[in-house]
């Protein structure tokens, strides 16, 4: 318990200084996360609120909250290529959890450091959104921060062991995320297409963020992909781990 | 720290047969026919108590490393029973896990991993920073390293951990040779001090100093254990004369 509590502390400690060291040197530091999220944010609203017929007090949150979600989602994933490719595992032995633990909260203080623009996106854009609505991200945290450990991991080894799937995987995010609902309104679907929403567990996983910051429940549907979407992936990261785990020294 | 309790380590019949780890280890001879098996160690027993330190000699592709790296649970076995206590960790090199680390972040982090508390790490760490002796740069990332930089850092961290077992692969080579001689004193206080010291090297000095006993390996087998004159004197007549022959 001790040492869980250790590796996290550390864990934590480094995805946090990483994340310092990445902005040094740099005048506004950090805070360039932040910016790169408000330029994205306007360039996709200036185009697709026109596009969409969106009110800009509706479409501004709505795209905000979605690249909230899906930054977390998606820096998680392209992380995880990269994350045990590193000489150091041939010369010792890190504990299970301390890469896939680094990678989430690396990803997670992000996604915090993000969250300052949803004040701004409420005093300056659309208040209404705010209400007791917004307690329901706190079921969304511990799924997103579970889902991100397996992911980590399953990926990282999958991506150390076949050096091709890793990038793979990098343009394969790219593609999912134009045909997931992030920046585009699932309600503009008809006929066949609405499975585009419907049956992708990664517009449930974004919409159990996204619904309580936009101030509405999110529905039993999310809930259940979500679910059993980190059921999936946590038997994935178990059956890489006792297939895989030990050999990885062998394969940098 | 680590005194007065019992630490161990028993390896009984252990095998490491790499064809089971990877595909694209699988050897294919002449006849381009995959053979599947690459058989690494081979049966290997030992039993190491607190207070023995023990050397591994042997030619280049006996198995040392590995062997270490098996014991540091880096690898791990095919067949056969391993067991361990104590804390123990290896110097095989470079062990950073993030470039883009302060070298003292680094230090600090890892020693916490290692199971030292923030209090031992503040009592220590001006120690270890006049150890490694690299100026401003251990405030620097290590990106912004050299490789003797890196060996240094390296080495003081997993010197400084002081663990229970301590392996260290092709003895200590990191740093130049200014670094060796202004570090020798501490070095040899903390290797002598450590419960169990495991260590290959083809220095006979470095392991006639420390290891009152060794084994030689060759081909994944331990051929010869004993007194660690008796081996170095056997390997040079035997293993060594016959390698020269061929």
């Amino acid at each position: 318990m001790k040492f869980t509590k250790t590796l996290i502390y550390v864990s934590w400690r480094i995805a946090y200084s990483e994340i310092l060291i990445k902005y040094r040197r740099s005048i506004f530091g950090p805070a360039w996360i932040s910016i790169n999220m408000l330029i994205t944010i306007f360039a996709l609203s200036a185009v697709f609120s026109n596009l969409f017929n969106m009110e800009i007090a509706n479409y501004v949150p709505f795209v905000f909250c979605g690249l909230l979600a899906w930054g977390f989602i998606s820096l998680t994933i392209n992380d995880s290529v990269q994350l045990y490719i590193n000489g150091a595992i041939k010369n010792f032995n890190f504990p299970v959890l301390f890469f896939p633990l680094k990678n989430t909260f690396k990803n997670l203080i992000i996604f915090l450091h993000n969250s300052i623009i949803y004040i701004i996106i409420l005093i300056a854009v659309n208040q209404n959104i705010l209400n007791l609505n917004i307690l329901y991200i706190f079921i969304a945290f511990p799924i997103y921060i579970l889902n991100s450990i397996f992911i980590s991991f399953s990926i990282g080894l999958i991506s150390l062991r076949f050096r091709d799937i890793g990038q793979i995987i990098v343009n394969a995010v790219f593609l999912i995320f134009l045909v997931t609902p992030v920046f585009w309104d699932p309600s503009i679907l008809s006929g066949k297409k609405i499975i585009l929403a419907e049956w992708n567990p990664l517009y449930h996983i974004i919409e159990i963020m996204r619904q309580p910051l936009l101030g509405k429940v999110p529905s039993f549907n999310n809930y259940l992909f979500s679910i059993v979407a980190t059921i999936i992936n946590a038997f994935l990261a178990f059956f890489i781990f006792k297939k895989n785990f030990n050999n990885k020294a062998f394969w940098i | 720290m680590n005194k007065n309790k019992d630490f161990f380590i028993k390896l009984s019949k252990v095998d490491l047969d790499i064809s089971n780890f990877n595909h694209e280890y699988r050897l294919i001879n002449s006849k381009k026919k995959i053979k599947k098996h690459q058989k690494i160690l081979n049966n290997i027993s030992l039993e190491i108590k607190n207070g023995e330190k023990l050397g591994i000699i042997g030619p280049n592709g006996a198995g040392k490393s590995t062997l270490l790296r098996l014991i540091a649970e880096i690898y791990k076995p095919t067949s056969g029973s391993y067991e361990k206590k104590g804390t123990c960790i290896g110097f095989f090199g470079n062990i950073f896990y993030d470039e883009y680390l302060l070298g003292i972040e680094f230090i600090k982090n890892s020693l916490m991993l290692f199971g030292h508390s923030k209090k031992q790490i503040d009592h220590e760490i001006n120690n270890i920073i006049d150890f490694i002796d690299i100026g401003d740069y251990i405030y620097k990332t290590f990106h912004t390293y050299s490789e003797g930089m890196k060996a240094r850092v390296s080495l003081a961290t997993v010197i400084f951990a002081k663990p229970s077992i301590l392996l260290i692969d092709e003895g200590i080579g990191a740093g130049d040779r200014f670094f060796i001689e202004k570090t020798r004193k501490i070095i040899d206080k903390i290797l002598f001090e450590t419960p169990i010291l495991i260590m290959s090297s083809h220095d006979e000095d470095l392991l006639s100093k420390f290891c009152k006993k060794s084994i030689l390996m060759n081909n994944g087998e331990i051929v010869k254990s004993g007194e660690t004159s008796e081996i170095l004197d056997y390997y040079k007549s035997e293993i060594f004369k016959d390698k020269l022959s061929n």
